[in-house]
Order: C-alpha cells, then structure tokens, then sequence
C-alpha cells in the first residue's frame, strides 16, 4: 500500500460564468520514505494540488474532487472539517513558498513552534520549548534558545525558511510537502534549505513531495518525477530516465531550456508561447498548439497516460523516440 | 532603550512643534480680529466703564504695548501657568470653566468609541465571513447612510419624536435638575437615560462605517499566508481564529483610534449644542457664535490637544500590540 | 500597472475550455481576447451594481432640479404670501404646495429645489478647490521629496490635529457669512486628505519599473509626473472626491443650521432646518424634507463612490 494514493483529482475555480479547471484527473501515488518531484511552469496547477491534498484550498472560490486520495488508505476526504487538525502538521506537514510571509509577524517564534508541539503531542509548556529548541538546531539556526524569543521580522529570509523546516518536522510526519520552497530565497542558500529537507527526509525515512519548477533542484533530491502541464501529468518516470531519456516534447523543452546545458554557440533553447489560461485548455493535447512535433492528431484527440514499460509513464502521440535533451 | 519606548518619545518630539505652532496660529488668528485684545484681561464689562486714563494704566501693566510676538510669549506663559484669562460672556476664568468640560466630552467620546469598536468588531467580523450575504450588503448600505444623515438633523428628529411625543427620554442636559435627594442609583440611572440619545445617534450612524472597515480587515488577514501555516500545521479552526486571525485584525484598529477620537471630536461641536450637553464641544460652538475671543483661543488649543493625545495613545497601543516596533 | 495602458485586455470570463474549436489551436487564440478600451470596461462593471446605477439617477436629477427650479415650479423661492400660511401658520403638503409652506408662506417644495442648487454648487466647488491645492501639493511632495516634503508634511500634521469643524467654524464666524466664503473656506481646510492620498500614491509609483524605465528613456521630469504618475493616482481618486463632495454638502449645512452659512432668504437645507426647529412638533415636514434632501443627495454620491470603487478594484468581480 502506497502511504498517498490520489484518484482522478479535479480542481477548480469559480469565476465569473463558469467553473475554470486547473487541474484535470490527476492520479499519482507516492511511497513510504521515497521523494516524488511535481515539475511544470507556474500556473499549470502544482500548488493547489499540494493544497488540495491538506485541503487547504479555500473553497468556493476552489473547488475540489476527487475519486478517492488515500493516506495510509484512509480518504482524505471522508474526514471531517473538524478532525482534519489531528492530519495536518501531524502526518501531512507543509513547507511554504514565501518564509517572508507565512510566519505570524506578531507572535514570537517560539510560540508558533510549541503551539504546533503541543497541538499534536498534548506536552507541557515547557517540554515543548525543549523540542522547539532541539528542532532549532536539527536545522541549524545558530542560538537556538534566544531564537525561541524572537519575532519572524528579525530573521532572514532563509532563517524564516528553516523556521518553517522546524515547524513542519517537529511533529514527525510521515509525509512533507515542499511547495517551492527555495523559490523565494537567495541563489547561495537555496542548496543549503534545499540539502537540509532532503536530509531530513531521508533521516526520518520520510516521504516528500517536492513541487518546483526548477528541474536542477529535481535532479538533487527526488527519486521519481512528475511533469505537469495544464493541469495534467505529461510524463513521470524515475529520476534517472527523466534525465537521459525524456520521451514527452515538453519535458524535453524543459531539460533544454536549462542554461548551461546548451553547446556554446548554440542558441539559448525556450519552449515557444505560454501556459495557456485554463479558460483555453484544448480539448486535445493541451500542449499541442506549442510542442514542436506535434502530428495532426495531436490537434485532434486527447491522449491518454500510458505506461511504456519500466514505470515511465507518458501522455503523448508522438514521442520523441529515444529521447535525449541535448540531441 | 527600548525601541519602543524610543518609538513613542520621537512621536512626542514631533508632537511638540506642533503644539506650538497651534498656539501661534490661534493667538495669530485672534490678534488680526477686531476688538480691544485688553478686554481679554478684565472682562468686556469692567472694560466699558474705564476712562481712556485707566486703560492706558491697565495696559501698560498688562504689557499689551509691547510687541506682538513679546506679548504672544506671555500668553504662552499664561498658559504653562494655567491661566487662560477671563470668558468676555461670563467674565469668569476660562481654565476653570474648561476643566470640567474636557471631562464631559472625554468622556461620552470614550463611552461613543467604546460601544462602536463593542458592536461594529463582531459585526465586521460576521460580515467577513458572511462576504457578499444579506448581512453583508445591509451593512455596507447601511454604512453609507450613516455618513450621509446629517447629525444635527437626527438628532433633532430623534428629540422630538423621543423627548417630545413619545417622552421616553429626555432630550436636553445631562442630568435631571427637578430630582430631589436622589440615591446613587436614580442618579446613575438619570445619566443614562440623558446618554442614550447623544451617544446612541453617533455610535448608530459611525457603525456602519466602522463594522465595514473591520470587515476589509478581516478579509485581508484571512487570506494570508500566516493564517494558512497556522492551518498546515494543524491548528484547530478555533485556535486559528483566535491565535492568529484575530488578533492581526486588532492591530491596524489600535493605529486608528486616534484618528477615531479626532472624528469624534469634530463631531461634538454640534451634537454637543443640540443636546445642551456641557462640554467643551458646545463651549467652543456658543464661543464662537458669541464671538468671545479668549474662550476660542483656550479651546482651539485644547480641542487640539485633547486630538495630539488621542494620536499618541494610538502610538502607544501600536506599539504594545505589533512587535514589529517594539522590538528592532 | 494596467491602468497606465488605456487599452486595456480583459478575457472575457465567458469562454470556458469547451468552448475552443480544437481545430482552431492555434496560438494567437491565447492572446487574442477582446481588447476594450479601459473606461469601457471600467463602466460595464461599474453597471454591475444597482446602488451605483440608482446613484447616478438621483444625482443626474437632482442636478436637474437645481438647474431646472424656475422652470419646475411656478413660485419664487423668498415671494412671502401670507394667504397661503394664515396666522403664521406653516401649511401641510397640498396639492398647490407639494411639500407645504414655511410660516412665511413660502412654497417649501421651490424652496428645497433652490436649496440643492446652493448644496451641490457649494459641494462641488468646495471640492475643486481643495483638488487644485491637493493635487499638486501631493504631486510636489511625493515626486520632488526632500524639503517640500517635509514642509507640506509638517503641514498636514498640524491640520490633523486641529479639529477642521472648528476651523471652519470659527474662519465662517469671523467672516462675513455668504457663499463665496462658505466655499473658500470649505475648500482651504479640507484638501489635506488628497495631498495625503496622492502623496502616497507617487512615493510608490515612483519606485516602479515604468517610472524608472521613463527616467531611463530620457523623459523630462513634467512628462513622468504628468504623463505617467498622475492618470494612476486619479483613477482611485474619484472616489475620496464623491466621497469629498458629500462631505462638503453636509458641512455646509451644518454651518448654515448653526447661522454661520447661507443666510435668509437664501435656501439652503441647513438653514431650512434650523428655521423650522421650533415647528417640529407642530409642522414637522419643514425639517423632514430638506433633511431628507441632504441625506438622498450625500448617499447617491456615496453610491457612486462605492460602486467605482468596486469597479476599478481588480479583485473584486
């Protein structure tokens, strides 16, 4: 049994006239202790996959369904509202992308990690201050104790990340969720936050779900890749036959269009047109109208995911045999 | 030092320019008007019966033939003493006809500010998490006609429906002179029927306007990414609300409070007058109307005072619930 | 940043994914939405909202009123006619005098018309002059900073904290009540509220890209300041104005309910209702209909405020 298990998950937004879909049949299951990387550009529906799997999304204006996503073989979605607190932080914690803002700029840092400890563990005060503590130097902020007193304002932008590293490891949960979370810091601490999650993970023997959009991040610290697009998975394979042989077009713009891996004199690879707005999803291939070796099916029927053999999945009808990013 | 404590004294520093500058232009603006400025020393009648001789006298004594910035200075001095020379209408010194006023108006804006915030916080607060309801769309209607009623028309109508037909309660004054010997709790009880209307109309017509800010408020934090960690993490809904929500929603209202109080302020110069109430409100209204000239000076700078004291407290509260200047 | 180009690109929220021929896939459909100018697009939502569309009524005829009294009544607003008021007795609404008489026997319902003339001629001046000392104060100290800044910021200090009621009170008082004066004086102590606002509009504006990329191209600074911040800050400014406008209607009548504004027998809604405080009992038409004329016009400008407000707010729908 898987420890996640989602089934043809929906989501969409209410706006205006009709009900826009973002994300369409997602199914994808993650394994205990294994890292799982959800790639794709921004705006094709990575984020409020990992939300929806809180159930977090703010419904309306999202809305959300699914034919079952399974933790530990429990529907999530049978849960009531109000027992959803004892899931989150718990067995399913989250790591956000923005550090500057998803910690409470009036409570002290303390506070918001042993609110979280003696949410879930029931201890007192003072044992949780002592696990905060060792949380603090777990992720290697300097002056742990003195920390605890402090507001999120006077720490940096990669302090307030491990912050939230702190936060969502303290509860020993059995999956972590990383939504972009290097995105927002700066480029020298990006591999450090980036190391102390995969650590950490491995450590605890912990399933993470690492959502970005930067395929080098991907190559460091997932075990199995997913690529997104519009809404759809396109392609997902092991981390090795991602890299030596993408078989879907755009997986395969993405690997090209990761500078430096161009030939010099070569001109810089970019995947023509943008993420199409979900109000104009294509009723075939969603990627079809920008990929390179779209046939004229392509612009005709939807394909469906398939297996090719060895758990590489893709969602094309013409893929790139034998693929190799920098052919 | 504290970076607080820092905090509120730069305000206070700031503050003080400011006073003065207030003191100059009221005494500037009454020195321009016509009118003997001596009558402000000895009262407009005992002005009237003195020979040229005497007033020649009196003024030397009183320095007014000196220049006007020496003699701005005394009157500046004046008041550090606590005195603020005599009411022309009265004849009776100002600082003691005034003391007991600013208290008055102190407190019925307090008891006003108090009830809004009582009412409009928690009806802000449903509206917000009611968004777009019935509730919702009354309140915001209902903020605007509170703007748009004139006060002093309101309250009129409300003295004579209330006071005049129905004789519910009384419309004029604070307290109910005909009452003989009362015990403490018909005295209580007096004040509050002679409140009900004065305070009503201003917390009825500013609390719209007030449960619609708070619903913005509301709005606002809700969406935020804290509020969201505070989720993830596994917070009971109650203990989000309460932890997290809530309190970052009180903030921005602890910064408005000032500015809450100055409104209040400026409003009570008519509610104040329709009511009869005795409080520096109506004391700067009739001196106005009356023209007496000390009594403007002495309660254009202490209107302005009692609003520098509001904005301070509003610094002060910021200070104690947002750590972000409290601590640096 | 949008609202610096005048053509402006709304996809129009009606095309949900079905509604694209597969067959017509092609890129340009992306981006090809209907292109509507701004203003057009600001007034289609604008529509949206019944309180703006009713506001924009009532304004548009009480406007009417005031311009077309004479031709709307066939009495003279200050003609005494002791007939139709006998013994000094103000008479009820009739067929003759839709809202009744004053004590004078003044026809009340010419009296109100010519009321909203006085109201909304002071209301909207007051508010021009408060925009032509705003404005470009705030302009002034939000682009150019440094000691301008300073100074006009020390002077909006010192007018938040005396109470601007009483200044106007007071500055009325001393001068000789009429409406020139009730203007100039409306509008000098109440402009600090759009400096304040555009203000903080260029100290932001000016720190983004496009102001910077204008520098960058070599513009004069008159063209960025006017060509480039300033459209930004107006657009919300038409707000705090309908708002202002309101405002300024009822201050004036409050100054006229204490004797400070418009004296007799000029009209004006305050002054009507302080006349007939001593008939509230007796006549209490004489203080319902011009309160109610005060409060129908400041809630229609509040209506349109708040439906604008809505309509250039991005995130509202």
């Amino acid at each position: 049994m898987s420890l996640l298990e989602v089934n043809k998950l929906n989501i969409g937004f209410q706006g205006g006239d009709g009900l826009m879909n973002v994300v369409t049949d997602l199914s994808f299951d993650i394994e205990e202790g294994k890292a799982v990387a959800l790639v794709g550009e921004s705006g094709c529906g990575k984020s409020v996959t990992a939300l929806s799997i809180m159930r977090l999304l703010i419904c309306p204006p999202a809305h959300m369904e699914a034919e079952s996503i399974l933790f530990e073989g429990k529907d999530i979605q049978q849960i009531p509202e109000r027992h959803m607190w004892k899931l989150r932080g718990n067995d399913i914690s989250m790591i956000f992308q923005e550090p500057m803002t998803s910690l409470n700029p009036v409570t002290t840092i303390g506070k918001q990690l042993t609110e979280t400890i003696r949410q879930h563990t029931g201890c007192s005060k003072k044992e949780a201050l002592a696990k905060a503590e060792d949380m603090l130097r777990e992720v290697g902020i300097p002056e742990p104790k003195q920390r605890l007193r402090e507001y999120p304002h006077q720490m940096s932008g990669g302090m307030r990340q491990r912050v939230m590293i702190a936060m969502a490891l303290s509860c020993d949960p059995k999956l972590l969720i990383a939504d972009e979370p290097t995105t927002a810091l700066d480029v020298t601490i990006q591999d450090q936050i980036l190391e102390l999650i995969a650590d950490a993970c491995r450590r605890r023997k912990m399933a993470l779900l690492l959502i970005t959009h930067n395929m080098g991040i991907v190559a460091e610290a997932a075990d199995e890749v997913m690529v997104m697009y519009a809404g759809q998975i396109v392609e997902k394979a092991s981390v090795q036959e991602i890299f030596d042989t993408p078989m879907h077009p755009y997986t395969n713009g993405m690997l090209r269009a990761i500078p430096g891996t161009a030939h010099t004199g070569e001109e810089f690879y970019v995947i023509r047109g943008r993420v199409p707005s979900p109000l104009f999803f294509s009723k075939a291939c969603r990627f079809a109208p920008r990929c390179d070796h779209a046939c004229e099916r392509c612009h005709k029927e939807a394909p469906q995911l398939q297996d090719i053999g060895g758990g590489h999945y893709i969602r094309c009808w013409n893929p790139i045999k034998g693929g190799n990013a920098n052919e | 030092m504290n970076s607080g404590l820092k905090f509120v004294i730069k305000r206070l520093l700031v503050m003080i320019p400011l006073l003065f500058a207030v003191t100059l232009a009221s005494y500037l603006l009454m020195t321009i008007t016509p009118g003997d400025p001596m009558a402000m020393y000895v009262g407009q009648d005992q002005l009237r019966q003195m020979t040229p001789t005497q007033k020649e006298q009196r003024r030397e004594a009183l320095g007014l033939n000196r220049p006007i910035i020496v003699r701005y200075f005394d009157w500046l001095d004046d008041i550090l003493h606590g005195t603020f020379g005599t009411s022309f209408k009265t004849g009776q010194p100002i600082e003691k006809e005034i003391g007991q006023r600013i208290g008055i108006t102190m407190s019925l804006n307090i008891i006003t500010l108090f009830l809004t915030y009582l009412v409009g916080i928690p009806l802000g607060i449903y509206c917000a998490k009611h968004k777009n309801g019935i509730v919702d769309n009354a309140v915001m209607l209902y903020s605007y006609v509170g703007i748009s009623l004139p006060a002093f028309w309101l309250s009129i109508m409300a003295i004579t429906l209330f006071a005049v037909k129905l004789k519910w309660l009384p419309g004029l004054g604070l307290s109910d002179l005909t009452l003989k010997n009362p015990t403490f709790w018909q005295e209580v009880w007096d004040t509050i029927k002679h409140l009900i209307m004065p305070v009503g109309l201003t917390v009825i017509t500013g609390l719209g306007s007030m449960a619609r800010a708070e619903r913005n408020l509301y709005l606002d934090v809700i969406n935020q990414d804290y509020v969201r960690t505070a989720r993830a993490k596994g917070l009971p809904e109650r203990k989000v609300k309460w932890g997290h929500a809530y309190r970052n929603v009180m903030l921005p209202l602890a910064s408005e409070i000032g500015g809450s109080l100055a409104g209040l302020i400026g409003g009570s110069y008519i509610i104040e007058t329709i009511f009869a109430i005795p409080g520096l409100g109506a004391y700067s209204t009739n001196a106005i109307l009356d023209r007496d000239y000390p009594v403007i000076m002495a309660t254009l700078l202490m209107s302005s005072v009692l609003v520098m004291v509001g904005y301070l407290v509003s610094d002060i509260l910021y200070c104690v619930v947002d750590p972000r200047i409290r601590v640096q | 940043m949008y609202l610096f180009k005048k053509k402006h690109a709304e996809i129009p929220l009606k095309r949900i994914n079905s509604a694209v021929d597969p067959m017509q896939d092609d890129e340009d459909l992306y981006f090809s939405a209907k292109v509507e100018g701004y203003w057009t697009t600001i007034f289609k939502r604008f529509c949206r909202h019944w309180y703006g569309i009713a506001g924009l009524i009532v304004l548009a005829a009480l406007i009417f009123c005031a311009i077309a009294a004479p031709v709307l009544t066939p009495y003279e607003y200050d003609k005494i006619d002791f007939s139709a008021a006998p013994m000094g007795q103000p008479q009820p609404p009739s067929r003759e005098h839709l809202f009744g008489t004053d004590r004078l026997g003044r026809d009340y319902f010419t009296r109100c018309l010519y009321g909203g003339r006085i109201s909304l001629l002071i209301g909207f001046s007051a508010v021009a002059i408060q925009l032509l000392i705003g404005i470009p104060l705030g302009c002034i100290a939000g682009y150019y900073r440094g000691i301008a800044d300073q100074l006009i910021c020390r002077f909006i200090d010192f007018f938040s904290c005396v109470p601007s009621t009483f200044l106007i009170l007071l500055v009325n008082a001393l001068l000789k009540p009429s409406m020139f004066n009730v203007i100039l004086v409306l509008g000098v102590f109440g402009w600090t509220g759009y400096t304040r606002f555009v203000r903080s509009y260029f100290l932001s504006l000016r720190e983004q890209e496009f102001v910077q990329a204008a520098k960058a191209a070599g513009l004069k600074e008159r063209t960025i300041v006017f060509k480039h911040i300033l459209p930004h800050t107006l657009t919300p400014l038409i707000l705090s104005v309908s708002m202002g406008i309101g405002g300024a209607i009822l201050s004036e009548s409050g100054l006229s309910y204490l004797g400070l504004g418009m004296q007799e027998p000029i009209p004006s809604w305050g002054a009507m209702i302080a006349g007939a405080q001593e008939y509230t009992n007796s006549a209490p038409w004489l203080s319902v209909f011009p309160g109610l004329m005060i409060t129908l016009t400041v809630l229609s400008l509040c209506f349109i405020g708040e439906a604008f407000r809505q309509a250039i707010d991005p995130r509202a729908n």
